[in-house]
């Protein structure tokens, strides 16, 4: 007890401070938003309390029953069902509904409980997450309510999780404490980053491994690449690969990582190969479990998400010109791009900086987002400046620049990539959105960091105020939002 | 320096709150009671209520706050006729009688008298007495409508009108809110009195939280 009284005791405490208020706020998401009503929730949910109850995972594409009892009671009597995406419905939150729930759910065995075999949309993803969260639902007392209560405050853990890498990955690019008190406020505050830590999803889970990978990737270049900081390195990226398909980017990001890390400290052959050996250990490990859990639910891997879709249709200068098109205007020798009117101001601005809840009909208005698209643009304008002004500090540390571009630039290519993909097989829907770019979410606070660190210290302290109080608000904001279309 | 940046940030919140915050909380919105038949959010459909037609919505439920009952009609053009609605639970009967209406689409909304005690299971009809046919917003059964059963005159609808009760027609936003506190309890664990230190914690906590983290990092 005096060894954890001691441990808290040194958390910095501006980071504690910092844990504090993402504590607060990812808990106000868990109660604004109304049980089952995030992204693909009522799938998530059901994946996890059938590994609970079974031990098995609901197939993808099978079956006739994709929720369990408790879950498809809900869904029906208390209207958690048509209030998905309806922003006129509300949930019945009568006391006589309730209890009635209560009751049916009293009624229910284990096995009634575990009878969501599919089809489950989302059981192509990996078992990770969902292992986590059934040890969750199994140790949960109480009802149905009170089990995705507690799921989601654990995503709130991982928000935490996620808050701490961050700090540590910015105790590795900064040397002063406000850049890296801006850039972990930047994570613990960003509306999108609370509200999936208060709901039932994988994408936090995510965000919190790949800021792990990014930390411990600058950690290795630093203090070099030991047998063991290599395998730790590669274990948070095995782990964001076991987590969800995307996670698949960070293999090339690991890549570059460990080749960093070998050049950067002129590390000898025999260093090269043990820590390359240990790298490969561990990565073979996460692929014989992953294949061990999902050999029994005939799932194929990732649900096509390392396939290329119609490989003859696949075409590389298309596919160029429809990411140019996504962040630029089309150029006149170039096709239209494929799919709905979708690019830069929708994913970045409307979906991850400003943030769309619910089931993506909680909006904030569009001046709000005019309003965040121009200071992004400020922001950014910055942070180039700050680069060039400080080419010769940038140069000299080169490492950590090729780590987190290489892993930023991965993760936006694979989106790409599998956006392409979707598109080109007929499909309306462009398969991208602002909570894919949470695993990069890290990079992002340290851009914001690299603009403090660049200012005068005088000017820094006002900036980075105005800053977190900017970014506070419009959270509390898409907060207060949710709770109204919820429960107004 | 601490000050000055500790400032900032509270500032910065008091501001942005000063101007977007307070006008949104203190401006009306219309208070939902439930919601017992959605409306539809893109393709809908009508159940036609002819002269002398009577429609029932059953297996509704009926609360203290359940003070008015709101459709949404079509009337293709024609002014909306006379029409009479009934909410009845055990022990509880409620007759509004709306004269004939405009020629526009949109909500026919009745004031109920509420019901005293607990929220009961009963049914909302609604008898078209005028000389031509309404028709009400419906949505088609399946994913995205609820359990609730339409019948006209005793015979099962095709679809399921849209019914929404409320319990304000205009009401601040500040004024709704211990409403909304109490709808967000419901289903969690957490009792109304903990969300309200929830809140507490989000307008006031994290912003001292916030500005002595930065103040200390300076």
């Amino acid at each position: 007890m005096r060894r954890i009284s001691a441990l808290i005791h040194e958390i910095p405490r501006p980071l504690a401070l910092l844990l504090a208020v993402a504590a607060v706020m990812s808990i106000a998401w868990n109660v604004s938003t109304a049980p089952l009503q995030g992204p693909d929730e009522i799938e998530h949910v059901a994946y996890s309390a059938r590994l609970a109850e079974t031990g098995t995972i609901p197939s993808a594409t099978q079956g006739n029953s994709p929720y369990g009892a408790d879950e498809a009671g809900a869904i029906s009597s208390l209207q958690l069902g048509p209030l998905l995406q309806n922003p006129l419905a509300r949930p019945v939150w009568s006391d006589s509904a309730v209890q009635q729930f209560s009751r049916f759910e009293d009624s229910l065995t284990s096995a009634q409980r575990g009878a969501g075999s599919g089809a489950n949309g989302i059981a192509k993803n990996p078992p990770l997450y969902y292992a986590a969260q059934a040890v969750v639902w199994k140790v949960t007392p109480g009802g149905f309510f009170d089990r995705v209560f507690l799921m989601r405050l654990f995503s709130g853990l991982l928000l935490l999780a996620t808050v701490t890498f961050t700090w540590l990955l910015a105790g590795e690019v900064f040397r002063r404490r406000l850049p890296q008190t801006v850039a972990t406020s930047f994570v613990a505050l960003l509306p999108m980053a609370g509200f999936l830590s208060g709901i039932v999803n994988p994408d936090i889970a995510s965000a919190a491994a790949w800021t792990a990978f990014l930390w411990l990737a600058l950690r290795m270049v630093r203090l070099g690449p030991t047998p063991g900081r290599t395998a730790l390195t590669s274990l948070a990226a095995v782990t964001a690969v076991l987590l969800h398909g995307r996670g698949l980017a960070i293999v090339p990001a690991l890549i570059v990582a460990l080749a960093t890390a070998w050049i950067a400290n002129r590390s000898s052959l025999r260093a090269l190969l043990t820590g390359a050996a240990s790298a490969a250990a561990v990565a073979l490990t996460g692929a014989v479990t992953y294949g061990m859990v999902t050999a029994a639910s005939g799932s194929s891997a990732y649900g096509g998400e390392v396939n290329l879709g119609n490989a003859a249709a696949f075409n590389l200068r298309q596919l160029f010109s429809s990411i140019w098109q996504f962040y630029l205007p089309k150029l006149p020798s170039m096709e239209p791009r494929l799919g709905p009117g979708y690019g830069f101001r929708q994913l970045f601005i409307e979906q991850f900086f400003g943030g769309i809840f619910g089931s993506n009909e909680v909006y904030l208005s569009v001046t709000t987002y005019d309003l965040i698209q121009v200071i992004v643009g400020g922001l950014a304008i910055a942070f180039y400046t700050i680069i060039v002004l400080n080419w010769r500090t940038v140069a000299g540390r080169w490492p950590v620049a090729v780590i987190v571009g290489s892993t930023t630039v991965g993760l936006l290519l694979f989106l790409h990539l599998s956006s392409y993909r979707a598109l080109l097989g007929g499909g309306s829907d462009p398969l991208i959105t602002g909570r894919y770019l949470l695993p990069i979410v890290a990079v992002f606070g340290l851009c914001l960091g690299a603009i403090v660190a660049g200012l005068p210290k005088r000017p820094a302290g006002a900036v980075a105020g105005v800053l977190i109080g900017a970014l506070f608000t419009l959270s509390v904001a898409a907060i207060g939002l949710s709770l109204e279309r919820f429960y107004a | 320096m601490r000050k000055v940046v500790a400032i900032s940030v509270v500032a910065t919140i008091v501001l942005l709150a000063g101007w977007k915050f307070i006008p949104y909380l203190r401006g009306a919105a219309p208070a939902t009671d439930s919601t017992p038949s959605v409306q539809p959010i893109a393709d809908y459909t009508t159940v036609e209520l002819k002269p002398r037609q009577q429609l029932c919505i059953e297996d509704v439920g009926l609360g203290p706050n359940s003070h008015y009952a709101q459709f949404l009609i079509e009337t293709a053009g024609s002014p909306r006729p006379p029409v009479t609605v009934t909410a009845a639970a055990t022990g509880y009967r409620s007759i509004v009688r709306l004269a004939g209406g405009a020629a526009t689409n949109g909500p026919l909304t009745a004031k109920l008298r509420p019901i005293t005690g607990a929220t009961q299971s009963g049914r909302l009809c609604v008898r078209n007495d005028g000389r031509k046919a309404i028709a009400f917003i419906a949505v088609a059964a399946g994913r995205g409508s609820t359990p609730s059963r339409t019948t006209v005159d005793g015979r099962p609808a095709a679809a399921r009108v849209s019914l929404t009760l409320l319990s304000s027609l205009s009401e601040s936003r500040l004024a709704n809110l211990p409403n909304v506190v109490d709808h967000a309890a419901a289903l969690g664990p957490l009792a109304p009195w903990v969300i309200w230190i929830l809140m507490l914690l989000v307008v006031i906590g994290a912003p001292a939280a916030l500005a002595v983290a930065v103040a200390r990092s300076v």
